[in-house]
């Protein structure tokens, strides 16, 4: 009997090496556990065994089906897995196909610029103001202490549109309405739209953004222009950057200074973009001269001032190497999917 | 202002090189704008003496010049025709080295032996371009001399960008004086002596100011006898490296005393001052000069001029007269010294266009006090160059124009504004004040302790307030030297306002529905109106105009941003870009129509635009933009602005399809526009396919922009759905119909979806089957089968009445 079982299993388990599909699986398992089956005519055959036998045959037996019950389930399994793979290897694509995607747009990099800047401002807790674009000539120059026939206002050639209105050639003027309402302290920028007379070239265009800053309280110095303005430069270009500021005339700040970076191409050395200085030169700054003050009543012994302006194209010419300001206004998709 | 570096040194000494005092200077606030070496490699060039002059055997155009250049006598031959016998020239050499040349060599012209050049001005690079004719150096100049003893070819020039409130560093001295101030060095003026001889001034010229106002002083000297020849090399030279071109000695000893000093001055032929006199006055009407620059000029009423008894000579302070110009025949002269008024010369220049070296000057406020320096000195180098003899005494109408300008220096007001002590020892700061306003000549009158008394010099007509001297002391001082530092104090407030955030917010969704952002100008051109069939009379059409634009093409302000964005496809597709989605938020400005004078009404708006003229990639392909993609585009905003309640009615935007153009209503406002832009515009603009484009007021739609969220509670009981399919007339409207079922009982009915919508010939023309799905729930209970199919009943129900519509089972 012992004999017998053992030779059951050897010829399953070599069956089972020839086994291909879960069919011929299906077809051994009815053949030997099956009703009719191998095992199952053993077990039935049980009754003939002595009482003595029996029990350690019974046991056998039934150790034994487990054991081919076991096998094939493994071979099963195996065999299972084998054709999930076969059938996944049919179902094959072309992976570089393009994919579906949502095509998520752009900012414009003036935007972009505008953001950046304007982030590193609110961080140090400065708030956004907001002016209007076409202006009164008492806020864009004469407050400012630029009255009619003063020399500043050849360099912002401006686009009139009555005698007493035009386009706002920076953003100076939103100080002025900023101060004209409320008392100090102020820490403020604004940001937008300015217009001058020039004809577009590389350089130039009849319109640009501008950044404009003030601060005004009890103890504002030049130190603290110097301070807020070099973690600017720092957080703008890189806190490699050399940061120099440079006497310069402005008729609304005294003393007025003009911030230069270290070139960001040649790192100082010198190079045509900087024309051969090392420098580029990114703002105009000061301290509030008290004539301004005088004109919003603010009295200049009781509070100081600095203010800063500049560029938003120039700053994102420098930063992204663009040597053309008409790409801002051309709006070339080619262009603008760059940022 | 031009000026080089040598000629900087004959002024103030100084031992940096070009580089340093650039750079010292540019940190000083006088911008080095250009820098040029200048060196040239000029050798064997000598002074020659021409004693014979013969036209050349074969070649007509050519002379044989018969050069003494001391040790022998040279024939060279020359293609100039403006050299005489006995001019002296300068001769290069057999083996000699030029600039733009190089070497030069003894070579035959046919069949004559050159033994050498004679050099044009432009040759030995003294100016720029190419000259005329060769260079004919002064009698004095010493035969046989090297060239290089005359002047100095090795120098650099510098180009300075002067701010308009330092007038004073128009000048050589200028600029020298300030080099002093900073390396803390005296300034070498050079010494004049004049020598009067003959008449007195008042025979020969009366001097009549009839506008004090516009010309408070007017000085003058008679210079008689005087040869007008070309200048010598030296001056020539100084004018080459100040950037002006030579004329004749009398006018180039005018410019370069100007250059030098930043005094204006102006020769006058003296003999054709009618009347012998100069009246200073305001021009009358009908009254003309034909200027140097030979412009027959209409004098507008009331322009400051110099005037004989007879006529306008000069345009006072801007351009002389052509009539008594300087020119060969000119014997004697009358030399001005003025200062004009800065206004009113500013006004004038503006006037004629007409800016010069002079009224550059003039217009930014020159010295009070340099007037009669200057007349002095260029008399005495008329004298000397021109061998012109100086009539005894001079013209001078305000010796006292001048007023000494005393000002309060508050010595801890310094350190208030800069945030620091000049010393770390703050009892030394006081000293260093003074001693940096001594090195720019501002006077100390009074030490009062807590303040000092100082006088500004003359030609710092700038500085007039406490704060300008405390700007000239941290400037010499150095910004360098101020620590950085930040606020002492913080100040609470919000950053950014809601508006703003929201607007922020606008333009991220709108990159996520994936479109580019643009900035286009706020001009547009008077065309646009009817390009995008924009009627006579309509609202849009009134616009801002710009009094003197650049172009037409930005003349007026925009008040809308749809021709903006059509321009933009256009220029992408006509760039072989076939899908543009792009977006712009910007204002539009709209004049008040009551009130012309006050400010108009800016407007932000959001505006974006979809076309697609070709087939895009492989997914593209299957992609139609429509009206619904804008309309999409819109929801999409609003909802993540969640801004609900607004509906869609018939639009007539007329740049829009009649029929394909729609407003958005929110509480009866509207607040955008959307639809297919009409065929005609687009044909218009030029553009393939077809453009849907929409426009949102930002200002109307604000605030409906809610500011902030309310929580409300997840349903707990589950929800039940329904779909309904039936055929309706194609005019009936989806948004009604929804309303309609949402109306039937508004508190289970949570949400109604159109989920499909055919048409075709089994529905029958003129109609359109709808299929919607139905959301039931409530807040308290399961629903029943029974309550939910009560209400479908009643839905089905209402369709057939109001919809006449056909139940499809
Ligand atoms: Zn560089």
């Amino acid at each position: 009997m012992e004999n017998k079982i053992k030779g059951v299993k050897k010829e399953i388990v070599s069956k089972l090496n020839l086994v291909k599909d879960l069919k011929d699986i299906e077809k051994l398992r009815v053949e030997y556990l099956g009703r009719k089956g191998i095992v199952t005519l053993l077990l039935r055959k049980l009754g003939s065994f002595s009482a003595e036998e029996r029990p350690k045959a019974g046991q056998l037996l039934n150790q034994s089906k487990r054991e081919i019950e076991e096998l094939l389930k493994i071979k099963e399994i195996e065999i299972e897995k084998l054709e999930k793979e076969k059938r996944l290897q049919g179902e094959g694509i072309d992976l570089t196909l393009p994919g579906r995607k949502l095509d998520r747009g752009t900012a414009h990099p003036i935007n972009l610029v505008l953001k950046e800047i304007e982030e590193i401002f609110l961080s140090l807790g400065f708030k956004i103001e907001e002016g209007p674009e076409v202006e009164l000539d008492y806020y864009n120059f004469e407050a400012l202490n630029i009255p009619k026939d003063h020399p500043a206002r050849d360099d912002q050639d401006s686009f009139y549109i009555n005698k007493e209105i035009l386009l706002r050639t920076h953003t100076s003027p939103v100080e002025i309405r900023v101060m004209e309402k409320q008392q100090p302290p102020i820490r403020m920028i604004t940001i937008g739209r300015c217009y001058r007379r020039d004809a577009a070239d590389s350089t130039h265009a009849p319109m640009f953004h501008q950044i404009e800053g003030l601060a005004v309280d009890k103890d504002i110095t030049f130190g603290d222009l110097k301070g807020v303005l070099t973690v600017f430069v720092h957080r703008i270009f890189g806190k490699d950057r050399k940061v120099r500021f440079r006497p310069a005339y402005f008729p609304f700040t005294e003393p007025s200074a003009e911030v230069d970076v270290s070139c960001l191409l040649c790192h100082g050395r010198g190079c045509r973009a900087c024309g051969y200085t090392g420098w580029l030169e990114i703002m105009g700054s000061g301290e509030t001269d008290p004539a301004v003050f005088k004109m919003v009543g603010y009295d200049p012994e009781k509070y100081s001032s600095f203010a800063f302006g500049m560029g938003a194209e120039r700053i994102a010419m420098l930063k992204y190497g663009i040597n053309d300001i008409r790409l801002f206004f051309e709006n070339d998709l080619r262009f603008l999917k760059q940022f | 202002m031009q000026v080089s570096y040598n000629l900087l040194k004959e002024y103030i000494d100084m031992d940096m090189s070009p580089e340093e005092l650039a750079q010292r200077l540019t940190i000083n606030g006088i911008i080095l704008e250009r820098m040029e070496n200048i060196s040239t490699e000029i050798e064997k060039v000598v002074v020659g003496k021409i004693i014979a002059i013969e036209q050349h055997p074969e070649k007509k155009k050519l002379s044989v010049c018969q050069v003494d250049i001391k040790k022998k006598i040279l024939p060279i031959i020359c293609g100039a025709k403006n050299m005489k016998v006995f001019d002296k020239v300068a001769v290069a050499l057999d083996g000699s080295k030029l600039p733009k040349i190089g070497i030069i060599k003894s070579k035959k012209f046919g069949g004559v032996l050159s033994s050498g050049m004679l050099c044009s001005a432009s040759e030995l690079g003294i100016e720029p371009g190419k000259s005329p004719g060769i260079l004919i150096l002064e009698k004095e100049a010493v035969l046989g001399e090297d060239i290089r003893k005359m002047i100095k070819f090795d120098d650099t020039i510098f180009d300075f960008e002067i701010h308009s409130n330092r007038p004073d560093l128009m000048s050589v001295i200028g600029i020298a004086r300030e080099i002093g101030a900073i390396i803390n060095n005296k300034l070498k003026i050079p010494e004049i002596e004049i020598k009067e001889e003959g008449e007195k001034i008042e025979k020969d010229i009366v001097v009549k100011i009839e506008e004090e106002d516009l010309c408070p002083r007017y000085a003058g000297r008679v210079i008689k006898d005087i040869k007008i020849e070309e200048s010598p090399l030296w001056l020539k030279w100084k004018l080459r490296l100040l950037g002006a071109r030579p004329i004749n000695n009398i006018v180039d000893i005018t410019n370069f005393v100007m250059m030098e000093t930043g005094q204006p001055l102006h020769a006058f032929d003296l003999d054709l001052v009618k009347g012998k006199t100069i009246i200073v006055r305001r021009s009358r009407p009908g009254e003309t000069i034909c200027t140097l620059d030979d412009v027959e000029r209409q004098l507008p009423a009331n322009s400051l001029v110099i005037a004989d008894t007879e006529e306008p000579i000069a345009l006072a302070g801007i351009m002389g007269g052509k009539h008594s110009e300087i020119d060969q025949s000119t014997k004697n002269v009358f030399l001005e010294s003025a200062y004009f008024n800065p206004v009113n010369n500013r006004k004038s220049t503006a006037k004629f266009s007409l800016r010069t070296e002079a009224s550059n000057r003039f217009e930014k406020g020159i010295d009070k006090e340099v007037q009669i320096y200057a007349l002095d000195r260029a008399a005495d180098l008329i004298n000397k160059v021109a061998m012109g003899k100086i009539s005894s005494g001079k013209i001078d109408t305000n010796e006292k124009l001048y007023q000494p300008n005393k000002i309060n220096l508050r010595i801890k007001r310094v350190s208030k504004i800069l945030g620091q002590f000049l010393d770390k020892d703050e009892s030394k700061t006081k000293n260093k004040i003074i001693d940096i306003l001594d090195k720019l000549e501002f006077k100390l009158v009074k030490d009062m302790g807590e303040y000092i008394e100082v006088i500004p010099p003359s030609f710092r007509g700038d500085v007039e307030r406490e704060i300008d001297i405390i700007e000239e002391i941290a400037r010499i001082y150095g910004y360098d030297k101020i620590l950085p530092t930040l606020f002492n104090t913080t100040i609470a407030q919000e950053g950014k306002d809601f508006r703003l955030k929201v607007v922020d917010q606008v333009r991220e969704i709108l990159i996520g529905c994936g479109l580019n952002e643009v900035i286009t100008y706020s001009f547009i051109s008077p065309e646009t109106f009817d390009k995008i069939r924009i009627p006579e009379g309509h609202k849009l059409r009134n616009a801002i105009k710009i009094k003197d634009p650049l172009t037409r093409d930005h003349s007026l302000m925009r008040t809308s941003l749809i021709s903006s964005l059509l321009e933009i496809i256009k220029w992408n597709t006509n760039r072989q870009i076939e899908l543009v989605k792009i977006f712009e938020v910007a204002k539009i400005y709209l004049p008040y129509p009551d009130r012309s004078s006050s400010l108009p009404n800016e407007k932000l708006i959001i505006a974006g635009a979809i076309n697609k003229s070709v087939r895009g990639d492989v997914w593209e392909k299957s992609l139609s933009l429509d009206i619904f993609d804008v309309k999409g585009i819109i929801e999409t905003v609003f909802q993540g602005l969640k801004v609900e309640n607004w509906e869609v009615v018939q639009g007539n935007h007329p740049a829009f399809h009649p029929l394909r153009n729609g407003k958005i209503i929110i509480r009866g406002e509207e607040v955008g526009i959307f639809g297919e832009i009409h065929p005609e515009v687009i044909n218009n603009y030029r553009i393939p396919g077809k453009v849907n484009l929409f426009e949102i007021d930002f200002e109307n739609l604000f605030p409906n922009v809610p500011s902030d969220i309310k929580y409300c509670v997840l349903p707990k009981y589950p929800s039940v759905q329904r779909d309904l399919a039936f055929i309706v007339k194609e005019e009936i409207l989806s948004a009604d119909i929804i309303k309609t079922i949402k109306l039937i009982d508004e508190k289970l009915i949570k949400k109604v979806t159109l989920f499909d919508i055919f048409k075709g010939k089994q529905i029958g023309d003129g109609y359109k089957s709808l299929a919607y799905s139905v959301v039931f729930q409530a807040e308290d209970r399961t629903l029943t089968d029974q309550e939910v199919e009560n209400i479908f009943r009643k839905i089905r129900e209402k369709l057939i009445v109001k919809f006449n519509a056909k139940i499809r089972e």
